[in-house]
C-alpha cells in the first residue's frame, strides 16, 4: 500500500557524511572471525554435564548410588535431559516458532516430575537449609554460562527465563541424588524455591548486563 | 561479486560465506530506510544513528545465526527494533526530537516542518509496540505478515495495534491532517 501524506516514503541513500561514519564504525568488527552460535550451545551442554557428573561423584560419599532407588535416578537424568533442551533451545537462534515446542515440552516435563517427587511422600516436615544453599551454589555455573552466552542475543524475558530455568533444574537433578527427603515441605521449600530463585536471579542479571548482539 | 540486482537473501547468504562487498551493498540498501524508521521509533536522530550502528554491528556479529530461508529484512528490522528499545532502556530518558532529527528522518516527508513535528511527537505518545506497527505500516508500507514476521507476533496483533496506533495518530494530528482508512 502507499503510504499517505504526511507519511512519506524513507529516503534511498543516507547522507554521505552519516554513511562514512557508520561505514568506519563497522570497520574493526568486520575484520573479526565469526563466532559461531552452536559454541555457546556446546559450553552449555558441557557445563551441565560435567556439573552433574562432579556431582554424583560428590554426592557418592554421602549417598551410596546403590541406596538410591531406580526411580530416583530416572527422575533426575530426566531432569538432566530437560535441562539440557530447554538450554540449547534457549540458545539456538531457531525462531520462536520452532524453539517454542522444545522448551515449553521441556518445561512440562520437568514439572510433572517434580510434581510426582513431591507426591511420593506425604511425610512430616524436614528443614534442611543445606538443600537450598546447594542448590543455589549448583546452579551458579550454567546460569553464568547462560547469561554470558544470551548476551549474543536481544535481550528477551522469555529467553532469561528459559536459561534460568535449565540452570535451576540441573542444580535441582543433582540434588535429587543428594537429598533423601521426599516430603512435599522440604522439596518444595528448599529445592523447587531456589529454582524459582535461579530464574528470577537469571533475568535481573541479564537485564542488566550489556548485549553484545541484538539477533532475535 | 554483489550485484544490485541480488536479493537481500542472497547477499546475506553470501556475506555469511565471507563476501564483504555483499555486506557493504546490504549496508547501503537498508541504511537510510532504517535511520528512518528508527528516527521515528525513537525520536531522536542521535539515538537513531546509535540503534543502526548496533544493527549493523549486530548482522556482523550474528551473520551465523541468520538461518538460510529467512527473510532479510524482517530479521534486519527485528534487529533495530530491539537495539532502540534496549538503548532507550538504558538511558531511560527520551530525547527531544531536533529539526535535525526530522529532517534526517523524515526528509522524503510531504508538507510543512510543522506538520513533521506534530507527526513525530504524536508518535513518541504511542506505546512502543503500537508505534512500531504504525511506522512500518503505515509510513514505510509493509504488510501486517511482514511485521508479524519481523516483531514475533501474530498478524491479528499486529492489524490491532497498527489500528489503535492510527486512531490515536487521527485524533492528535485531526485538525492539521485527514488520514486515509
Amino acid at each position: 500500500m502507499s503510504a499517505p501524506a504526511p507519511f512519506g516514503r524513507s529516503p534511498a541513500r543516507l547522507p554521505p557524511q552519516l554513511e562514512a561514519r557508520l561505514s568506519s564504525s563497522l570497520e574493526a568488527e568486520l575484520a573479526r572471525p565469526v563466532r559461531p552460535w552452536w559454541r555457546d550451545a556446546v559450553a552449555f551442554v558441557g557445563v551441565t554435564l560435567a556439573l552433574f557428573v562432579v556431582g554424583c561423584f560428590l554426592f557418592q560419599r554421602s549417598v551410596s548410588p546403590l541406596a538410591l532407588g531406580a526411580g530416583v535416578w530416572s527422575q533426575s537424568l530426566a531432569l538432566l535431559a530437560a535441562s539440557l533442551v530447554a538450554g540449547v533451545a534457549g540458545l539456538a537462534p531457531w525462531p520462536q516458532r520452532t524453539s517454542r515446542p522444545l522448551v515449553l515440552g521441556a518445561l512440562v516435563a520437568g514439572t510433572v516430575l517434580v510434581t510426582q517427587v513431591v507426591s511420593m511422600e506425604l511425610a512430616p516436615f524436614t528443614p534442611k537449609l543445606g538443600c537450598f544453599v546447594w542448590e543455589l551454589v549448583a546452579s551458579l555455573v550454567p546460569a553464568g554460562v547462560a547469561i554470558v552466552a544470551a548476551r549474543h542475543y536481544a535481550p528477551r524475558l522469555s529467553r532469561a527465563m528459559v536459561l534460568g530455568w535449565a540452570a535451576g533444574t540441573l542444580s535441582l537433578a543433582v540434588m535429587q541424588l543428594k537429598c533423601p527427603h521426599r516430603d512435599v515441605g522440604h522439596l518444595l521449600l528448599f529445592h523447587v524455591l531456589p529454582l524459582v530463585l535461579v530464574v528470577a536471579a537469571t533475568v535481573l542479571v541479564r537485564r542488566r548486563v550489556a548485549t553484545t548482539s541484538y539477533a532475535p | 561479486m554483489a550485484e544490485d540486482s541480488d536479493s537481500d537473501e542472497a547477499l546475506m547468504m553470501r556475506f555469511r560465506g565471507g563476501d564483504r562487498q555483499a555486506f557493504d551493498q546490504l549496508f547501503r540498501r537498508h541504511a537510510a530506510p532504517l535511520t528512518s524508521f528508527l528516527t521515528r521509533l525513537t525520536g531522536s536522530a542521535a539515538a537513531a544513528e546509535d540503534a543502526v550502528q548496533l544493527t549493523f554491528l549486530s548482522v556482523i556479529r550474528s551473520r551465523d545465526q541468520f538461518l538460510s530461508g529467512s527473510r532479510v529484512k524482517p530479521w534486519l528490522y527485528a534487529i533495530a527494533s530491539n537495539a532502540a528499545r534496549d538503548r532507550h532502556r538504558r538511558t531511560r530518558r527520551e530525547t527531544p526530537a531536533s529539526d535535525d532529527a526530522v529532517e534526517a528522518g523524515l526528509d522524503a516527508v510531504h508538507g510543512d516542518a510543522g506538520l513533521r513535528r506534530r507527526l513525530l511527537e504524536a508518535l513518541q505518545r504511542l506505546p512502543e509496540p503500537q508505534r512500531e506497527a504504525v511506522i512500518l505500516h503505515r509510513l514505510e508500507g509493509w504488510s501486517f505478515a511482514e511485521i508479524a514476521e519481523a516483531v514475533g507476533a501474530s498478524e491479528t496483533a499486529v492489524k490491532v495495534r497498527a489500528f489503535r496506533g492510527t486512531q490515536v495518530l487521527r485524533e492528535a494530528l485531526k485538525d492539521v491532517w485527514e488520514f486515509e482508512s
